[in-house]
């Protein structure tokens, strides 16, 4: 069966900066991992890596079976349509409403009009009811709903590979659902692989299958849920 | 190494062809592709470019048209040929200064604020938001703006001749009563084929300069919003020197 992901040999630095070392691991489809770092820095390039936001400086990413070949620009935006990833640099496209941000890609790629897509796309903003704020811009709606439209628009490119940095930040205690009810979603519908950097309990206990444990730029362990939560009892 | 950070000096004209050779690709590549969007920017493009300076661009217009005359007229009487009033004003307004002047608007207006949006877009986080989507920023950023701001260009530089012969004509008929059949025969008599397609020739080229290096300044701001007024000041800069060179080639190449 191939892997959703693959990452072999995977290493980054900055200058002298190391933040990866050797990160070996792969994903499925229908799997739930969360990655838990001490170093958030770490943990982000290795997201933004899986995401192929940016290159790796040694190593090879395999998506679906696939190396990624960074120099095929068309290749790499065909491969970002299949990815969802919100972390917290993730903006909104200022001069476009609410509804226009969820609808882009949609509207490019199927080339259809937005009254058409809307309909398509009605049962995601009914799952993170943003009905009210469809017609806003981004500077006119509050932080929180911000969050659930970056998360809707990530929900609506019909996604294979879900990668979150920190979820727990965008969405407080009383939203946590929406985020919970997207993630299930995407998870019946499409089968998806999921890959979590969170800190949140909730959110491991709930969510992970298995933990990933990112420390000094290397994969030190890969274990399961119950086993690390009881380990992390005083952290989490 | 120190031949390198020369040479690295001199590269600037080198990367902005790499830019707009890249943009042309993605146009060809890509033609169709997400066209109800694009057509949508494009005609934002031009909206800004063009229609919001009519006015503006239709008053220098009719001013310069009327301050050439009034020196042509000066000059002129002296020696008595107030005829080829009409032939001097194709020269100077229709080969040469039509073009500059409509440039230097969209410049000011058009492209100092395509600089700020491209720059502010990238700070803000809104490329990447875009590459997110799986869109190349190149199509939906740079191309409408390219094919809107050449439209525009195009026929602001039809409009300003307009408007300037128009303004030519008052400032003569106020000041030496020529009819205006006259006047537009004389205009008519002096215009060539070479001399419009000069003109769209020179509108195209400076179009295409303005965009890139606007452009290309709005994506190297990056993610810090300092480098943003620099920018700016340095796209303006940069596309008039780009215009007077380029002016002086296609002249020098078609009227020596």
């Amino acid at each position: 069966m191939k892997h959703l992901l693959e990452c072999k040999g995977i290493g980054y630095k900055i200058g002298k900066d190391v933040f990866l070392e050797d990160i070996n691991f792969t994903l499925s489809p229908g799997q739930r991992v969360v990655l838990f770092s001490e170093s958030h820095q770490a943990a982000s390039f290795l997201l933004q890596i899986c995401s192929t936001l940016i290159r790796p400086t040694k190593g090879i990413l395999l998506i679906e079976g696939d190396e990624v070949n960074y120099e095929d620009r068309e290749e790499s935006f065909n491969i970002k349509r299949r990815l969802a990833f919100v972390d917290n640099k993730s903006t909104l496209i200022q001069n476009l409403s609410v509804l226009e941000n969820i609808a882009l890609a949609n509207i490019y790629h199927e080339n259809k009009p937005l009254e058409e897509i809307q309909i398509q796309l009605d049962p995601i903003i009914e799952i993170f009811s943003l009905k009210e704020v469809l017609h806003l811009r981004p500077a006119d709606v509050d932080p929180a709903t911000k969050s659930r439209v970056l998360y809707a628009i990530e929900a609506v490119k019909e996604p294979v590979l879900i990668i979150f940095d920190r979820p727990e930040n965008d969405f407080n205690e009383n939203d946590r659902y929406y985020l919970f009810n997207i993630l299930h979603k995407l998870k019946e519908d499409r089968n998806c692989g999921f890959i979590i950097y969170t800190r949140s309990r909730s959110l491991i206990e709930k969510w992970a299958d298995a933990i990933i444990i990112l420390k000094n730029g290397l994969i030190t362990q890969q274990v399961d849920k119950d086993s690390f939560l009881l380990s992390r009892k005083q952290i989490l | 190494m120190i031949i390198a950070s020369v040479l690295k000096k001199f590269d600037y004209p080198f990367v902005l062809s790499a830019f707009f050779y890249r943009i042309l690709k993605t146009i060809l590549t890509k033609a169709g592709k997400g066209h109800r969007i694009i057509r949508k920017i494009i005609a934002q493009q031009i909206y800004f470019t063009a229609i919001e300076v009519l006015l503006l661009l239709g008053v220098i217009g009719v001013i310069f048209g009327a301050l050439v005359i009034i020196q042509i007229l000066a000059q002129l009487s002296r020696v008595g040929i107030s005829e080829a009033l009409g032939q001097f004003l194709v020269v100077i307004v229709i080969r040469e200064l039509g073009p500059l002047i409509a440039a230097v608007i969209v410049i000011l207006y058009s492209g100092t604020a395509m600089a700020t949006e491209v720059g502010y877009m990238t700070v803000l986080g809104d490329i990447r938001a875009i590459t997110m989507r799986g869109i190349d920023p190149i199509h939906f950023v740079a191309v409408p703006r390219l094919i809107g701001t050449t439209i525009a260009m195009v026929s602001l530089l039809i409009y300003f001749d307009v408007v300037a012969l128009l303004g030519g004509f008052i400032v003569s008929w106020l000041l030496t009563g020529i009819p205006f059949y006259t006047f537009i025969v004389g205009v008519a008599a002096s215009i060539e084929a070479s001399d419009i397609i000069i003109g769209f020739t020179k509108a195209i080229f400076f179009a295409a300069i303005i965009v890139v290096i606007c452009l290309y300044r709005g994506f190297q701001v990056g993610g810090e919003i300092t480098r943003l007024p620099r920018a700016i000041s340095k796209s303006a800069l940069d596309c008039f020197l780009a215009l007077l060179v380029v002016n002086l080639i296609i002249s020098g190449i078609f009227y020596l």
